[in-house]
């Protein structure tokens, strides 16, 4: 789950509870769900922003050894 | 021997505050066949037990099994060196999939549109998960 899909389920979780849909401890168990998809994707975020990191040292690295 | 040398090179063209990203990027764990095998089970696992929602009994079954599975990823990649963006995650989508279990159990009864909206966010955070592990470099 993205940043972007977590703001989207949110307004989704909001209007099923509004129409009924779901009871009030399932909406709270929902929203507990979306704190936990938020750590998923802020750590995934950042783990791919280091594998970019990594790929570019490597490349770096590799190209000032052929020096 | 070359490379060794140059090392303190690329991290000197660095601030001291990047030195640590770059140093946690420099040393990251490289991609692990068992970690995203397991994590892969979990995701595909929710997307079959998306389709039988309409009962209590058969989601109650699958979720004990994706717990064992989320609980195993947890566990494997816990003290794997250089792995701690990856086991914030495999922590967090455990616990999402065994409170899921433990709200299955304490419930008799559970509406379907919480279901259905429950399991794609297992399944949504799962696909998160694996594209971030499945990219670690070899």
């Amino acid at each position: 789950m993205t940043l972007d899909e977590i703001r989207q389920a949110c307004a989704v979780y909001k209007e099923e509870y509004d129409c009924g849909r779901l009871t009030a401890s399932e909406y709270k168990e929902l929203l507990e769900g979306i704190n936990l998809a938020e750590v998923v994707a802020i750590n995934a975020d950042g783990l791919q922003e280091k594998e970019a990191l990594n790929t570019y040292i490597n490349a770096t690295i590799n190209i000032l050894s052929a020096v | 021997m070359k490379k060794v040398l140059l090392l303190p090179v690329v991290f000197l063209l660095a601030s001291c505050a990047q030195f640590e990203k770059l140093y946690d990027s420099y040393m990251l764990a490289p991609y692990d066949n068992v970690e995203y095998s397991l994590v892969n089970k979990i995701r595909t696992q929710a997307e079959i037990t998306i389709d039988k929602c309409e009962s209590r009994q058969e989601v109650l079954q699958d979720l004990k099994v994706m717990s064992a599975t989320s609980r195993e990823l947890k566990n494997f990649s816990q003290y794997i060196p250089d792995n701690k963006d990856t086991v914030k995650i495999t922590v967090a989508l455990h616990t999402m999939v065994d409170n899921t279990y433990e709200y299955y159990v304490k419930n008799q009864t559970i509406n379907t549109t919480y279901c259905k909206l429950k399991i794609k966010q297992i399944i949504s955070s799962a696909d998160t998960a694996q594209k971030a592990i499945g990219a670690r470099p070899r």
